[in-house]
């Protein structure tokens, strides 16, 4: 499965129906569980997940992962493990974003020295400006 | 069995990189005898250059397999692994009946069991552990080979398991 090409600073939600070998969904003893592995094989990231939808979905399972500064422009592959079975595919980063990520929320407020602006990004950063230019 | 994937997008002169999963006809993964072939088509003909063999992904090393019942499989660093996993290993020496094909149960970051295992004898040296069926292609698409950007090709990946030869067929494309 190919999860698409993104930017840092985006998130890639890694999802899974876990399947048995007849491709029936079914919802395994634990939660599935994924890698993300560099160009050279090295593991970059692994986590549980979450299982999505309970009501309305057999299997599935899912994990929003954030593409910070451990994911330069490159290919990546992704392992999807649950109980006995294998799933994988991969995803691309290219050019541009910010490993930072975009903002998501902002406060402006006045005093008497300056105009300033606090923005929060999705990587839960926050910065501050002065004087903000149009 | 997983379907046929769509591996996503290279660029001419980069290097096609992807996951492939290799399991049998009732999707328990496994590490064939003789590792996987691939082939890669433009839809009439094998492009040229391009056949070659998968590697396995994600392996790392032994480097302790408790003589008890079950083995306590310890590694030097964090196994990234979870209860129900299958994994293939090899080359312990010492404590031989670590080597094989097992199911495990996660005990910490560096430890698991292999599931219905007896040990056979302390531990000497070596061992590799390989999430069974787990594979990786890298081949590098270049334009001398006849590949053209906007195209998609097939990627035909075969093995054989207990005498049954299977096929997969997955998708790329050239950008």
């Amino acid at each position: 499965m190919f999860f698409g090409r993104y930017t840092q600073g985006q998130f890639v939600m890694i999802e899974v129906v876990a399947v048995d070998g007849n491709n029936v969904a079914f919802s395994p003893a634990t939660a599935a569980f994924f890698k993300v592995y560099d160009s050279g094989g090295s593991t970059l990231f692994s986590s549980l997940m979450v299982p999505l939808d309970k009501s309305g979905a057999t299997g599935l399972f899912s994990f929003p992962l954030r593409l910070d500064a451990s994911y330069p422009v490159g290919q990546y592959n992704v392992s999807l493990m649950y109980d006995s079975f294998l799933q994988a595919g991969g995803f691309e980063v290219v050019g541009g974003g910010d490993q930072d990520g975009a903002v998501i929320s902002q406060h402006h407020y006045e005093r008497p020295q300056s105009a300033n602006l606090v923005q929060r990004l999705d990587s839960d950063q926050r910065i501050l400006g002065r004087n903000p230019g149009v | 069995m997983q379907p046929g994937l769509f591996l996503g997008y290279v660029g001419l002169t980069q290097n096609l990189i992807a996951a492939i999963p290799v399991q049998d006809s009732t999707g328990t993964p496994k590490d064939p005898p003789i590792a996987p072939n691939y082939r890669i088509y433009n839809g009439e003909n094998v492009m040229s250059n391009g056949t070659g063999t998968l590697a396995k992904l994600d392996v790392q090393n032994v480097t302790a397999a408790s003589n008890a019942t079950p083995i306590r499989i310890t590694t030097g660093s964090d196994h990234n692994l979870q209860t129900g996993n299958r994994v293939i290993i090899v080359d312990v020496l010492g404590n031989t009946a670590a080597n094989g094909e097992f199911t495990i149960t996660r005990i910490s970051a560096t430890e698991f069991d292999l599931d219905g295992s007896v040990g056979s004898g302390t531990y000497d040296s070596g061992g590799v552990i390989h999430v069974a069926g787990l594979y990786s292609i890298t081949h590098n698409i270049v334009g001398g080979d006849g590949f053209e950007a906007g195209k998609v090709y097939d990627l035909l990946v075969t093995f054989t398991i207990s005498a049954v030869v299977y096929s997969q067929v997955h998708k790329f494309q050239v950008v």
